[in-house]
């Protein structure tokens, strides 16, 4: 038995969402500043920086001991250094020949192993090489022409720094080009015989995600934006946060939607589907350029095919799929609660944000609709999302439920009567239960433990 | 002789407490109780749902357990109880990281070991590990560890090795997961001449404990003194930091430890008493464990997601559709398995209304445990990375290193826990789901945990294994029958073996035990009955091929079951052949309501619900 109404379905609710980096940036907004969804609230240039590791054995031409390497190094774990300068020194021989390793790029040294003798530097992102051409063919001396014969990797690969581009059989062996920084294979010309990779810039970003307001500023890092909002939880979802103006599809008379009844401009919207959504409306809606999906139901078997993975596991949200989705009701052919169709048909054409993120494990995280709303008129209060309550261990007649498992699935009804005594169901199990009268009229008994209390 | 005695086992979502008292000489459950566990917010304090199961055992026994103030009386007359005893797993359970030079070697043993001591092993640090250093460095900073158990080298071997994997440990520092200021615990059971070093290194970031080596030598495992310092740890350090856990330990006199810990003594200690080999299998929402005691020697292992709510549909993806509909007595569609199954995942707590939810249930569950099991054989070997002398005789019978402990023809009882079993509405159900998943050989006693109160009885062992195996027979397993198996590759009808069974009315009944069938004759749960098995040739009773078996075998709620279907079971290719010997087996053992289950193969004529 879980209980309904702790929040999933709020008409008009205070929303607060914290925005931040996943590491330090620039913040972009002022405090009281209005935001959109795609507003950018703080950014960051993030390079991956490419760890180095320097082998203090050969760079310095001897063998070391744990204690050797600590007398050796001249730079400790933490500190910044530049390209050529020295991090480790030892004098050699009688002559007091003084041998010294080099940082191979601007960096920071990050683990000093004195087991194996070696340094890892990583390198400092903002001072890293953003492009590196390769002249392959020279190296390996063949024809330019010829170049992508030898080539072990095609435009569009990724490669890591020391993978070998290419190889070409010389004198006594295998003649070897090397990535000399891990990238992306933008060109590989044939004409001069050069291979150039990029290192491509991931800028870390976050968006206000809500339209609202700016109500604090986290230094560095984000901001808190809050609204007025209707809120709808979903059950499960795909695909991360995303928003688009709500549009309600009118399903046909047998209560379907076909990829037919998609019509007309889908790009930047939010499709609001009353029960099923097929493959077909699906992919035609993501196709479209639709910002999302909200149903009742899907088919998990759909669902595998549009996300292109099986979903084992119930944690999603980094899957990348065109359109996000949130189911409000669960797997298979399920009419959506009648009050949370009617909000959304309320707020048609409003400007809504999803996010498909799901995670059902402890620490549970639902998929969610948020419809940020004007200013609450003068003297309401709003419904604050309540905490949650455990529900009562015997929910009183009279009150509406809403049924979680087959034959009577989604289907609504009223309370009428909780037996004292456990009951034995169809499978034998003796569980506590409730008789329900259901909307059609039908009274039918339940396990308690299938019932959502509204 | 302590008159009574409190345990309570604080799980993640219940605490289960229970009361045994001396009556008679003996100790028995009188009194349960239980209620919402407290760890997390908004009480997060674990006392609170202590308290209140405590409360409820007192109201459902006659024994006054708590004051006007909640608090615990003591000592025992008609009053009070003379020790109160506890085990967790709230909070995630202990969250442990290994590491080792040799990932089958030195860090499987670790792996072994902190496992042993019911943590969960959130990763495997070794140095012939394939991610860069960094990545390794990076992951263990991330996992944010209770305790790391760190292993590596025989005694006489290469310290350098270990030296790194304390370097690795260093760069990364993790931050404890409970507790801001403490220090992460790291168990070193290495090589002893690097504990200098590994201290030096460690010393100031870490809390760091040295142990007799885990694998002094090749050839021998010692796995005691680093499960008996992660017990310490786990109570020194993890509990200590736990919301409420103080008051808890204060109580129990720290008389606290993990939950699977004491499952697995309470295991230990049937298995020791009673001289046989064990296997135990504890599916749960989220994960299932696999413990065995083989000749003595303990093993557990922890299925991450494969359990029946939070994973479910994880084990309809690592199972495949395939496998779960071969269980079913009826064809169902792809699309419904999948729908159904991921409905349970996002609804766990919902139960199965109708008997064709039921059994895809417990289709699901036997390929649960089958995987389970899988895992924990592999996990569970022979010493790996030992040097074998070889003699002319052993050219023949070569065996190489890391072969299952858990051989199936000695496996003498097997124990199914967890709601999925516990909850099975028929006996036969959950006899036959273990049979199916684990698929036994040769002769082996199956029981089910009815009530789940191994972790009290295990924490109860440290005081009295003798009352703790007794309650564990009379009060908790409910026997469910001896399963006879030939191990044989059988044709359909086959003769695989003649037996003869001498039953306690003095009657003797001959069977012939054939290819693909499977049948249950009645034996009662007190009720013993002689048998001799005459296998024919190339089919294994236990002793080799062809060879005689002569013995005593102990019926329970459904009996025996001699199983002819082979091992593995093999399945006929039609879908319409695989559903009748599903339908004929499951008649055979009275697993289901037979008006019921030929209702559902007509609704489900086609593959979908009519």
């Amino acid at each position: 038995m879980t209980q309904g109404a702790d929040g999933k379905i709020l008409s008009r609710t205070k929303m607060r969402r914290e925005r931040v980096l996943p590491v330090p940036g620039d913040v972009l907004v002022k405090q009281g500043e209005r935001v959109q969804p795609g507003t950018i609230i703080a950014r960051a240039e993030v390079l991956p920086g490419d760890p180095y590791v320097i082998d203090l054995k050969s760079a310095l031409r001897r063998t070391l001991s744990a204690s050797e390497v600590s007398k050796a190094m001249l730079k400790r774990i933490g500190e910044r250094v530049k390209t050529g300068e020295p991090i480790a020194q030892v004098t050699l021989g009688r002559l007091g020949e003084i041998v010294q390793a080099v940082a191979p790029v601007d960096g920071t040294i990050e683990f000093i192993s004195r087991a194996y003798a070696r340094v890892l530097l990583r390198e400092d992102p903002r001072s890293a090489t953003p492009v590196a051409v390769v002249p392959v063919a020279k190296q390996l001396d063949v024809w330019p022409s010829t170049l992508r014969i030898y080539m072990r990797y095609r435009e569009g690969d990724e490669v890591v720094q020391g993978a070998a581009l290419a190889d070409s059989p010389g004198i006594g062996g295998f003649d070897y080009s090397y990535a000399p920084i891990s990238g992306i294979i933008e060109k590989i010309d044939t004409r001069t015989g050069h291979v150039t990779i990029v290192r491509p810039a991931r800028p870390a970003m976050v968006e206000a995600y809500l339209s609202g307001e700016v109500e604090q500023i986290i230094p560095e890092m984000g901001a808190v934006v809050s609204c007025e909002a209707a809120y709808i939880q979903g059950v499960f979802g795909v695909g991360f946060e995303s928003h688009g103006y709500l549009r309600v599809v009118n399903a046909n008379d047998d209560g379907r939607v076909t990829s037919a009844d998609l019509s007309g401009q889908l790009r930047g919207q939010v499709l609001v589907l009353k029960g099923y959504a097929s493959l077909e409306v699906v992919q035609k809606a993501a196709a479209g350029g639709a910002a999302g999906l909200v149903a009742g139901g899907m088919d998990h078997m759909d669902l595998v095919k549009y996300v292109g993975s099986e979903i084992g596991v119930g944690i999603t949200g980094q899957e990348d799929v065109p359109m996000s989705i949130v189911l409000t009701e669960g797997f298979g052919e399920m009419p959506m609660a009648k009050w949370t169709f009617e909000l959304l048909c309320e707020h048609q054409g409003a400007l809504a944000s999803l996010n498909g993120s799901t995670q059902v494990r402890a620490g549970v995280i639902r998929p969610e609709v948020v419809i940020p709303l004007g200013p609450l008129p003068e003297g309401e209060v709003p419904e604050e999302a309540a905490t949650p309550q455990p529900p009562p261990s015997r929910p009183e007649p009279g009150r509406l439920a809403r049924l979680l498992r087959k034959p009577y699935f989604g289907l609504w009804g009223e309370i009428v009567e909780v037996p004292d005594a456990p009951q034995q169901l169809e499978t034998e199990v003796t569980v506590l239960v409730a008789r329900l009268r259901l909307e059609d009229g039908r009274d039918v008994t339940v396990p308690l433990a299938n019932l959502e209390l509204f | 002789m302590l008159q009574a005695i409190l345990a309570a086992d604080v799980g993640s979502t219940t605490t289960k407490a229970i009361l045994i008292e001396q009556r008679n000489g003996r100790y028995e459950i009188t009194a349960r109780g239980e209620a919402p566990t407290t760890v997390e917010a908004p009480h997060q304090d674990v006392m609170v749902g202590v308290v209140n199961a405590i409360d409820r055992v007192q109201t459902a026994g006659s024994r006054r357990l708590l004051d006007g103030s909640m608090v615990l009386v003591r000592p025992a007359s008609d009053q009070g109880v003379d020790l109160f005893l506890a085990t967790s797993s709230a909070g995630g359970g202990l969250q442990m990281t290994v590491a080792g030079i040799i990932k089958n070697i030195t860090a499987e043993s670790a792996q072994r070991a902190a496992l042993g001591a019911g943590a969960i092993v959130m990763d495997v640090i070794s140095i012939d590990d394939a991610r860069l250093v960094v990545e390794r460095i990076r992951r263990l900073k991330e996992l944010r560890p209770d305790i790391i158990l760190m292993s590596g080298g025989t005694d006489d071997g290469d310290i350098s090795h270990v030296a790194a994997i304390a370097e690795y440990i260093a760069a990364a520092n993790p931050r404890p997961r409970l507790g801001g200021n403490m220090k992460v615990p790291v168990i070193y059971a290495g090589n002893v001449k690097a504990r200098e070093y590994v201290e030096d290194v460690l010393g100031e970031l870490m809390d760091v404990r040295s142990v007799d080596n885990i694998r002094p030598r090749l050839e021998t495992e010692q796995l005691e003194p680093a499960r008996a310092a992660i017990h310490e740890l786990f109570l020194e350090h993890v509990m200590a930091h736990a919301p409420g856990y103080r008051s808890l330990m204060d109580l129990t006199g720290s008389h606290i430890q993990p939950t699977p810990m004491a499952v697995g003594k309470i295991l230990w200690e049937l298995a020791n008493r009673q001289g046989v080999n064990v296997a135990a299998v504890d599916i749960g929402g989220a994960t299932t464990d696999v413990f065995s005691i083989m000749d003595g020697k303990f093993n557990r292992s922890v299925s991450a997601n494969l359990g029946m709510s939070y994973s479910l549909a994880n084990v309809m993806v690592e199972a495949g559709v395939g496998n779960i509909l071969r269980w079913l007595p009826f064809e169902l569609s792809e699309r419904e398995l999948r729908n159904w199954t991921a409905n349970k995942m996002v609804r766990p707590t919902t139960l199965p209304h109708e008997l064709d939810e039921l059994m895809v249930e417990h289709a699901l569950a036997r390929e649960a445990i089958r995987m389970s099991f899988a895992q924990h054989r592999n996990l569970a070997v022979t010493l790996r990375g030992v040097q074998q002398r070889r003699t002319f005789d052993h050219v023949f019978d070569q065996k190489g290193t890391g072969q299952p402990l858990v051989e199936m023809s000695r496996l003498d009882v097997i124990v199914g826990s967890g709601g999925v079993l516990a909850n099975a509405p028929r006996p036969a159900q959950a006899m036959l789901m273990l049979i199916d998943a684990i698929q036994p050989e040769a002769v082996s006693r199956l029981f089910a945990d009815s009530v789940f109160t191994m972790p009290h009885l295990g924490a109860l062992s440290d005081i009295d294994s003798e009352a703790a195996v007794d309650i564990l027979l009379s009060d908790c397993l409910i026997p469910l029958g001896t399963c006879i198996a030939p191990k044989a590759e059988p044709r359909p009808n086959e003769l695989l073996a003649l037996m003869t069974l001498s039953m306690p009315d003095g009657r003797e009944e001959r069977l012939e035990i054939r290819g693909g069938q499977l049948t249950c004759l009645p034996l009662g749960p007190t009720e013993r009955a002689g048998i001799v098995i005459e296998p024919r040739r190339g089919v294994d009773m236990g002793l080799g091929p062809g060879r005689k078996v002569t013995g005593e075998v102990a019926g329970g709620r459904v009996g025996l079951v001699v199983d002819g279907r082979g091992r593995p079971i093999r399945w006929p290719r039609g879908a319409a052949e695989r559903v009748n010997l599903v339908r004929r087996w499951l008649a055979e053992m009275q697993a289901y309501d037979p008006e019921l289950l030929a209702h559902y193969e007509s609704v489900y004529a086609g593959g979908e619900r009519a």
